[in-house]
């Protein structure tokens, strides 16, 4: 501990840290009776950086181009050491920040924390939330799959609806007649860097009002106090409250270990819950797959285009629903925040959630594609973790109507095949059309399979799209006896020489 | 039951444990963003690359990548074949073949190397590297 204390003093010295400790995080009080929700700030701060690291990551491999994006962000997730988990943890962690973003809004809604002068916090939130949403539709298309493609392509449709103007709008927005390589060009520079630099400026100003203006105290309990609209400016201070850190920087770390372990757990356990099939398939303009969707966080928009006769009056309802939603604090001036007091807030609350929920999940296949997108990872998670159970019995074959392709992948040398039935659509799909899943090498002798016919398909996949990259070589092969080496590359079941039954 | 730790060796103790914690959980994060920026590793089996030989005419270089690094090949006399690296051993430039005067130059100091290799002035320390050839039909195998 010596050292330590002595390169603090020798800090302390020179740029007065302690001062700051103990102004900034030790003398720091909260309100006594400040809850779980409030830590969801701290966690979306570092849920952002996460994507930064990994967005930075993945930039020294990916190529913005339509010919190679999809090709590099393969080879990301299966030739560079890692780089599955920096691309799971990038495009997962943009669906848990939307998720802990909405949580954040809907929890100051409901206790009220944007009254009390606070329209400036509000505002600059509520931004923050909208510019999210831009990046993760600016992010949507950098793969280049068919999914982001059609997606971008309905999303950037959805502006023809303004009228007049709504045709060269959509034309703007993709830098073109269609989603092309100039749309990905311009969505590559707004999602890397122009968003990004204005993010980061909206969040200092977030964090500048919140500390400016002081945190607001939980409308429950004894302590509760009634929002005030002072005609001038008042710090709002907690002098009996409970100090930053330790005390609270405990329960924000739990909740930031929380959501981390939460994102993990979606990475290992359920990798395919945001990526449908089409997500791993190569942008084609001329076959538009079926049953396209945005995200989950943008479905309620695309069916409130669909449900009114006119594309332009869900548009208005749209714009009309963010503009309230965006001057809430300047509507809502009553001073009371405590929830039971709300007779009117209350209901519309909670029937917007509902609402939320239900037009999300109203579209013909949207709920149905969620859960299947599950059902997809679940059975992935099962082929996974469980190779004990293989090869299963021709019951549970035959009971299995859609045995993966992935099989091919856990298909263990000089064992049994599993025959699916004739009709399972795993005859259908083609190499290129095969999900290539997020896995690392396994340390097992099923992994050279698996990685022989992964190189195989890239090498085909880098072949029709003009991109080039040194061949990777098989690490785990190398551990392994010369003898089965040359075992595992006779058995390599290669996408042309895939046996029928397979 | 009583205890005789007093507040500051439980707060050392509870550092200590979450300084180790975190360690151990920074490793975890580390590991993979090192292995992540690594050069990727090969197997050796691109080591050795094809090239025809009608492209390396008498007299004449043939540059070619070798193992991520530029390499030449070049026929100084009819059906006799070298290869080298074509990093020149000084600061690493890449060398021009002069073929008038038959030697590699080293276009950033002014190095000059022989058709084999040898340095014949200028400030490289050592010769380049030599790569074995060997003739397969018309086809010339480097590495």
């Amino acid at each position: 501990m010596q050292p330590i204390k002595w390169l603090v003093d020798f800090i302390d010295v020179r740029l007065g840290v302690k001062d700051i400790y103990t102004k900034e995080l030790s003398g720091y009080l909260l309100p006594r009776n400040v809850n779980v929700w409030y830590t969801l700030g701290a966690v979306l701060i570092v849920l952002f950086k996460i994507q930064i690291i990994t967005g930075i990551l993945l930039l020294m491999f990916y190529v913005p181009h339509a010919d190679k994006a999809f090709a590099s962000v393969q080879y990301i997730m299966n030739e560079v050491p890692y780089g599955w988990l920096f691309r799971m943890l990038h495009a997962v962690g943009a669906n848990v920040i939307m998720i802990a973003l909405v949580l954040h809004m809907l929890s100051v809604l409901f206790m009220g924390s944007y009254k009390g002068r606070r329209e400036f916090t509000w505002l600059t939130g509520f931004t923050i939330l909208n510019l999210a949403l831009g990046l993760c539709l600016t992010g949507y298309l950098l793969p280049w799959s068919q999914l982001s493609f059609w997606a971008t392509t309905v999303a950037t449709d959805a502006a023809g609806a303004i009228p007049v103007v709504g045709n060269y709008l959509v034309e703007f927005l993709r830098g073109g007649p269609t989603v092309d390589n100039q749309t990905l060009g311009r969505f590559f520079a707004l999602h890397v860097v122009g968003m990004p630099l204005v993010l980061l400026g909206l969040i200092g100003a977030h964090l500048f009002c919140v500390k400016r203006r002081g945190i607001s105290s939980p409308p429950f309990g004894k302590e509760y106090k009634a929002s005030q609209e002072l005609p001038f400016f008042e710090h709002e201070k907690h002098p009996d409250g409970i100090p930053f850190f330790p005390n609270y920087f405990v329960k924000d770390a739990a909740v930031i270990s929380f959501f981390i372990a939460f994102m993990l757990a979606i990475i290992f356990y359920a990798p395919g819950m945001f990526f449908p099939e089409s997500a791993f398939q190569p942008a084609d303009p001329f076959v538009t797959p079926p049953n396209i969707k945005p995200e989950w966080y943008f479905l309620w928009a695309y069916q409130t285009l669909k449900i009114f006769p006119s594309e332009i009056i869900g548009l208005g309802v749209q714009v009309a629903f963010m503009t309230f939603l965006a001057l809430l604090p300047f509507i809502d001036r009553g001073p009371e925040r405590r929830p039971a007091k709300r007779p009117l807030f209350v209901p519309c609350y909670v029937l917007g959630i509902l609402l939320f929920v239900a037009i999300s999940l109203w579209g013909p296949d949207s709920g149905v594609a969620l859960l299947s997108g599950y059902l997809w990872s679940q059975a992935w998670s099962c082929y996974r973790f469980l190779p004990q159970v293989w090869p299963p019995s021709p019951s549970v074959c035959n009971a299995t109507p859609a045995c993966p392709v992935i099989s091919v992948r856990r298909l263990p040398i000089g064992r049994p095949a599993c025959t699916p039935p004739t009709a399972s659509p795993v005859t259908t799909v083609t190499a290129a059309t095969r999900p290539i899943w997020p896995w690392p090498r396994t340390r097992t002798r099923a992994s050279s399979v698996h990685r022989s016919t992964r190189t195989s398909r890239n090498s085909a996949a880098a072949a029709t799209s003009g991109f080039s990259r040194p061949t990777v070589p098989e690490p785990m092969a190398k551990r392994l006896p010369r003898a089965a080496r040359s075992a595992s590359s006779v058995t390599a079941i290669t996408p042309s020489r895939r046996p029928a039954s397979i | 039951m009583t205890t005789n730790v007093s507040p500051p060796q439980r707060r050392k103790f509870l550092f200590t444990m979450l300084g180790g914690l975190g360690a151990l959980i920074g490793a975890a994060f580390a590991w993979p963003v090192f292995r992540f920026l690594s050069p990727i590793e090969t197997d050796g089996s691109g080591d050795k690359v094809i090239v025809a030989r009608g492209d390396v005419a008498g007299g004449k270089a043939h540059f070619f990548q070798y193992q991520g690094k530029p390499a030449v090949v070049l026929q100084p006399e009819p059906g006799e074949f070298v290869a080298l690296s074509a990093v020149c051993t000084h600061l690493g430039c890449v060398v021009a073949w002069q073929e008038q005067a038959g030697e590699f130059l080293c276009p950033c100091h002014g190095g000059r190397f022989s058709a084999v290799g040898q340095v014949l002035g200028g400030p490289p320390p050592s010769p380049l590297e030599t790569l074995a050839v060997e003739l397969e039909g018309d086809q010339l195998k480097i590495g």
